[in-house]
């Protein structure tokens, strides 16, 4: 079929979204809204934050679903990154605001932004060196899951393997992340 | 993947790696209800069923639909070399030739004529609820006519009938009530049949002649596609096969789709839906024009298959 609504399951939970099921907003929430409102509220440290970003980042989806780039990543990628953008925007609009309550300096925002460009920065250095120390196999499966936006059907193809041992192995790949990652410097990523 | 602003997708990439790695192991669920909200929020920014983006239209009547496709004809009939006339044509009537269905055409634009006052032609005594057959005699008649002369009577017709139909817009409104080969249609659903008509006939032509096959543009389907759709019980009906209290979701993708929620039965609302079509709009078209076999149709199902299979088997009401 043209248009790719008989591909796998993102095809045809994009399909649907951009023909106007609203159902499929639904479906897609079923399946990421746990792992979009999770990672808002890791990012934001909060709960409330979490709920309306949450709500924000999905309806854009349905707005906007042509900003999915299929050739370029899955649905969860897309998600992610909108999510994790506008997470860090809501902690740099609440702390502006804070700033603000306390009479902070007008000038207080500049060298917190300088800041946060800079730990970016560092946490991107921190993660690719973390990489490099992965074994093969999981490096791999990491690199095609989110740097090439392969589903897990796509990477267990890719690497010809079954979709559970492509699952486990991305599983296990980020664990081994967490622990070369120390916790200092994973708190320090948060913005 | 990233939205169109993003400056750096490996810097997104890792931010999406590292918002992963921070929340390994964290299992958070939503409160419950959150979806509601979404729901309502995404909602407010973009209403159900249509498409957006790519696969939005203009909107268009009817007039202006039947105006472009016949507009299409004119364009393939002009590039026919003499002996084109004479190949034969794939239609629901194996023995016609590309310059009876031309003929074809030529007769049901004097019936829609006709209805409106624009044409003395009527249709032969007994056949006035077959569009096929009404038209049987004319095809005869005018297989002695060299295609060149066909092309002008058919530009003739259809002009006639293009003007028929604006009239009575204009004076009658597009909801008049109109009796078509024995059913009974508004003015603005006849436009889109013979829209589905025309259409379905000038791929019959462009196959015969191997020429490839066009769409039509994203609001001519918006409106075949709503029809097709909404003649679903129409067809389960016809076959036998009306399934009272079930409904389908159909999204149709692609320039002119759209999403609906049919009920299965003639004068039923909808309910809750107890399989999911999805197909692209253009394959959909033809298979209700019966173009393209429900065994042929790619796409995507999700539910009670044995009803999905009536409701393909059903699909195809434009049949010419």
């Amino acid at each position: 079929m043209a248009q790719g609504a008989t591909g796998g399951t993102d095809a045809v939970l994009l399909a649907r979204l951009r023909a106007g099921d609203e159902r499929a907003l639904a479906d897609v929430y079923a399946v990421y809204g746990g792992y979009v409102y999770g990672l808002v509220r890791r990012v934001a440290g909060s709960s409330q934050a979490a709920e309306d970003v949450t709500q924000d980042v999905f309806a854009h989806l349905w707005e906007r679903p042509f900003d999915v780039d299929p050739s370029r990543g899955t649905i969860r990628t897309f998600l992610g990154v909108v999510a994790h953008r506008r997470a860090v925007d809501w902690v740099r609009s609440e702390t502006r605001r804070q700033a603000r309550d306390q009479r902070a300096s007008r000038l207080a925002d500049s060298p917190v932004e300088v800041a946060e460009t800079a730990t970016d920065r560092v946490s991107a250095a921190a993660v690719r060196a973390a990489l490099e120390q992965l074994p093969e196999a999981q490096r791999r499966a990491v690199m095609l899951a989110y740097f090439e936006g392969c589903s897990y059907r796509e990477v267990a193809r890719r690497l010809d393997i079954p979709e559970g041992t492509a699952k486990s192995r991305l599983r296990l790949a980020l664990a081994r992340l967490a622990q070369l990652l120390d916790a200092e410097r994973l708190s320090a990523w948060s913005p | 993947m990233t939205p169109a602003s993003t400056p750096d997708p490996e810097l997104e990439a890792l931010s999406v790696l590292r918002a992963d790695i921070v929340r390994h192991g964290t299992d958070e669920s939503p409160p419950p209800g959150l979806i509601d909200g979404i729901l309502e929020l995404a909602l407010s920014r973009r209403g159900p069923g249509r498409p957006t983006g790519a696969w939005a239209s203009e909107s268009i009547d009817g007039t202006e639909s039947l105006r472009r496709t016949v507009a299409d004809l004119a364009l393939v009939l002009d590039g026919l070399e003499p002996p084109s006339w004479d190949l034969p044509a794939r239609t629901a009537n194996p023995d016609w030739t590309v310059a009876d269905v031309v003929a074809h055409l030529i007769a049901g634009d004097r019936y829609i004529a006709g209805m409106l006052g624009a044409d003395d032609w009527v249709p032969p005594a007994g056949t006035e609820n077959d569009h096929v057959a009404m038209t049987i005699p004319l095809i005869e008649e005018l297989r002695s006519v060299a295609g060149t002369t066909l092309r002008r009577i058919w530009a003739d017709s259809a002009d006639v009938t293009l003007q028929a139909v604006a009239r009575a817009a204009e004076e009658g409104g597009m909801r008049q009530q109109l009796r078509f080969a024995g059913l009974p249609l508004t003015l603005a659903t006849l436009l889109v049949v013979r829209t589905f008509e025309v259409w379905t006939h000038t791929e019959d032509i462009r196959r015969a002649v191997d020429l490839p096959l066009e769409p039509p543009d994203g609001s001519r389907l918006t409106l075949m596609s709503q029809v097709a759709v909404r003649s679903l019980p129409i067809g389960l009906a016809v076959a036998g096969k009306s399934h009272p209290g079930r409904t389908a979701r159909v999204v149709l993708t692609g320039p002119g789709g759209g999403t609906w929620s049919q009920p299965l039965n003639l004068g039923e609302p909808p309910g809750e839906p107890d399989l999911l079509i999805v197909a692209d709009v253009v394959d959909f078209c033809r298979l209700a024009a019966t173009r393209l076999s429900a065994h042929d149709l790619p796409c995507h199902i999700e539910g009670d298959e044995a009803l999905a299979a009536d409701l393909l088997a059903g699909a195809g009401v434009f049949a010419a």
